[in-house]
């Protein structure tokens, strides 16, 4: 009697495991075997264009740190770039995520989609869109100013060095902020509809809800888009290569930029996976950290 | 039951689209295995004596190309919008070399170089493929290219406008690819606000800076310009100033200069800068050059915001589109003119960058090279020339577009042209980007730019060679 349920249990696990493997075979396949291939590679000279190739060790990495000021000065926009759009993303994305939360039913669902809109845009179609937007002759944000009398203020908004980067970092947000609005969305719901009442009844106003509730009871959704956000940017690509092409000059270069030139261009894919595995380090590194500084707040 | 059914088959559904994503492709038999890898043996096969499957010409030039029996072409170009020259084109090839099959493929030009990784990685190379000029040395360090150099006869030879068409596309003393059509940076001009204004076509650099500042007080942009990316059509005028700079200063023959390998320039690359900073401050290019792109740079002009604009001679079917549909007057063009100290207007930045190329491990070697020459014929060229209003590298062309016809005129000097022998990777790029930097920049000096310019090309040129 005692052998059925063990046989049963058995069978649940082979089954289990044979449901599995499919997608064990397509991540091992597609996404460990690239990874592993990629830091081997990383060590040679390889032009990605023949399989004549040699061990070339450290020199790619060294060059890196030692020989490719640009990369550097790439990684520097990527660092102002994440800390920037992060900080106005999620402070957007929580305002907008409090203001549609107590909006009525009817008036979440449109506002939940039109904000979510720009994420499923593709970033060709966005790109095109903002570059005539920016536009400093007949553009919207221009042709705006002038119509209120604030002309002093047009610019070359994505030709102007001082500009650019705030350019790209004003199109990641109006793309974004709906995703990240969603995230704080979700987790609002959470928070019990009585506790909030019960402080509006005992006098709490819209800013003591937010400072004492909503921020308090959302800081896992918090991390997450901090990371997801960070590290987002750091990776940065299809915006900053179809809105700006790394320019004006070098001041929106990014990182991920230099590798795809490296590799196309240069036919240098051995230094360009090198390229790609120090990016790959420090994004890690920053998630890592950031998990540190939040982790013990959640412990308390 | 039915769960373990249903659960059945999404597994046969995950394992089918597994094997789906697979190639569907299997080398042919008789193909050579690894056919992308180890390119220096692959060449081999491609040098086998081809003289001696060929009999030599009594004046010891290369005999004319004999198609292999056979042979199938896997030909790849970046041309949808001259699918009318490709097609033409390839029925002269095959009417000229009957029994060869020719199998197409078309990618984006952005697309190109990374096509050609793939499918030199996946041994499903092309027989023949697009290629620009600079990416030969490059492609040449790789053994990727076949050399054609053994199969050029003299009568093709003969056809080229001048030696440099084919030396652009040489490396190692090598004939390693085909010229198609050039690309250079011409003066379009509005010819009805021009007569309107009384504005005559500056024949020194002088009078066109004196044009400019003409054109500035009425209000308009004198020379739409577009900047982006890497300083685009702004840094060509650049390279223009710089060539009648170093042309003055007796430098224009120098060896280092035309395999673009010098590093000491001695304030010449900073005059240069300077004096295009000069006229960018000025205003002779728009507050927004940096951050206009060619399309957007066309509709300033087309549009009369400005007065001219520098394009490309390959841009000019687009403009002229772009013109019908808004204000549809009458286009002009001229060569940047030299300054008036200068006894000769240089053009040396004129080449044919978009070409093609062989490789070097194809089964058809010979069919090969019969593709190129008769795409260099005289009735293919002038197709492209006269249809698609390209500039072609042919001397037996007549032009029936006078813009293109005063385009083509300016080639046929060709000297001088900078031909790096080295694989100078994103250098263009790193330069076009710093010289940016210089220009919006209210604390970087001419002289840092040179110097940056320098290390730039000292550290490409030692990569080259690593």
């Amino acid at each position: 009697m005692q052998r059925k349920p063990l046989k049963l249990e058995t069978q649940r696990k082979i089954l289990g495991y044979f449901f599995l493997l499919p997608i064990v075979v397509m991540l091992t396949v597609f996404m460990f075997y690239p990874i592993v291939k990629s830091v081997v590679m990383s060590f040679t000279n390889w032009s990605g264009m023949t399989d004549d190739w040699e061990w070339v060790g450290l020199n790619n990495y060294i060059r890196i740190f030692t020989n490719m000021p640009e990369y550097w000065r790439a990684m520097k926009v990527n660092v102002i770039y994440a800390l920037i759009a992060t900080a106005v993303q999620l402070t957007l994305g929580f305002l907008l995520a409090v203001l549609v939360i107590n909006m009525r039913p009817r008036w979440q669902s449109f506002y939940k989609i039109a904000l979510y809109l720009p994420v499923i845009i593709p970033a060709a179609a966005i790109s095109v869109m903002w570059r005539y937007i920016y536009t400093p002759e007949y553009g919207l944000i221009n042709q705006f100013l002038r119509a209120i009398g604030l002309e002093e203020l047009c610019r070359a908004w994505t030709a102007d060095p001082d500009t650019a980067l705030g350019a790209v970092i004003v199109t990641n947000t109006w793309r974004y902020a709906g995703f990240t609005m969603v995230l704080y969305y979700v987790a609002m719901l959470d928070i019990p509809k009585d506790v909030l009442e019960s402080a509006q009844i005992d006098g709490a106003n819209r800013w003591h809800l937010i400072r004492y509730f909503y921020l308090p009871l959302t800081r896992g959704t918090t991390e997450i888009n901090l990371i997801l956000t960070i590290t987002g940017c750091l990776r940065a690509f299809d915006i900053f290569y179809l809105l700006t092409s790394g320019g004006p000059g070098t001041s929106t270069k990014v990182v991920s930029m230099w590798i795809m030139e490296t590799a196309f261009q240069s036919y240098k894919y051995g230094r360009a996976l090198a390229m790609s595995i120090v990016l790959f380090v420090i994004v890690v590194f920053t998630m890592v950290i950031f998990r540190l500084i939040l982790t013990p707040r959640e412990k308390e | 039951m039915t769960k373990k059914i249903v659960s059945l088959l999404m597994v046969f559904v995950l394992v089918l689209a597994l094997t789906a994503c697979t190639t569907s492709t299997e080398a042919p038999a008789d193909e050579p295995s690894a056919a992308a890898t180890a390119a220096p043996e692959a060449q081999e096969p491609a040098a086998e004596d081809p003289a001696a499957e060929t009999p030599a010409a009594e004046s010891g030039s290369p005999a004319k190309p004999v198609p292999e029996e056979g042979a199938v072409l896997h030909f790849m170009h970046i041309y949808p919008e001259h699918a009318n020259a490709i097609e033409k084109s390839l029925e002269i090839i095959q009417r000229d070399n009957p029994g060869m099959e020719i199998n197409v493929s078309v990618v984006p030009w952005n697309e190109a170089t990374k096509s050609i990784q793939t499918a030199a990685a996946t041994d499903e190379m092309y027989d023949i493929f697009f290629q620009w000029s600079t990416q030969v040395p490059g492609y040449n360090d790789i053994g990727l290219l076949l050399d054609l150099t053994p199969y050029i006869d003299d009568e093709w030879r003969s056809w080229y406008i001048n030696d440099a068409a084919l030396e652009e596309y040489s490396d190692d003393g090598k004939v390693l690819g085909m010229p198609l059509r050039g690309t250079a940076v011409f003066v379009i001009y509005n010819v009805d606000m021009f007569e309107e204004n009384g504005w005559e076509i500056p024949t020194t650099q002088e009078e066109l800076v004196a044009l400019c500042d003409t054109i500035l007080e009425t209000g308009l942009i004198p020379i739409s310009a577009p900047g982006t990316p890497n300083g685009f059509q702004v840094e060509s005028i650049r390279g223009r100033v710089f060539d009648n700079i170093v042309y003055m200063n007796g430098l224009i023959e120098d060896p280092e200069r035309l395999t673009d390998r010098k590093t000491e320039w001695n304030g010449l690359y900073a005059e240069s800068a300077e004096i295009v900073k000069g006229w960018y401050q000025k205003g002779y290019f728009g507050e927004n050059a940096f951050g206009l792109g060619r399309e957007e740079g066309q509709t300033i002009f087309v549009t009369e915001d400005s007065a001219m604009l520098l394009c490309n001679n390959n841009e000019l079917v687009a403009l002229r589109e772009l013109n019908e549909a808004a204000n549809n007057f009458e286009i002009g063009s001229f060569s940047w003119p030299a300054p008036a100290a200068s006894d000769r207007a240089m053009f040396t930045a004129a080449g044919f960058g978009d070409g093609w190329g062989a490789w070097s491990g194809t089964k058809y070697p010979q069919a090969c090279a019969a593709f190129f020459r008769s795409l260099a014929g005289q009735e293919a060229m002038t197709i492209w020339a006269n249809e698609e209003l390209c500039i072609v590298p042919s001397n037996q062309v007549e032009y029936a577009d006078p813009v293109q016809g005063a385009f083509a005129a300016q080639y046929e000097d060709g000297g001088y042209k900078v031909v790096a022998d080295y694989n100078t990777g994103n250098k263009g790029d790193l330069t076009g980007q710093a010289f940016v930097d210089y220009c919006l920049s209210d604390t970087m000096t001419a002289d840092e730019l040179e110097t940056q310019v320098e290390e730039i090309t000292a550290r490409t040129i030692a990569d080259a060679e690593e």
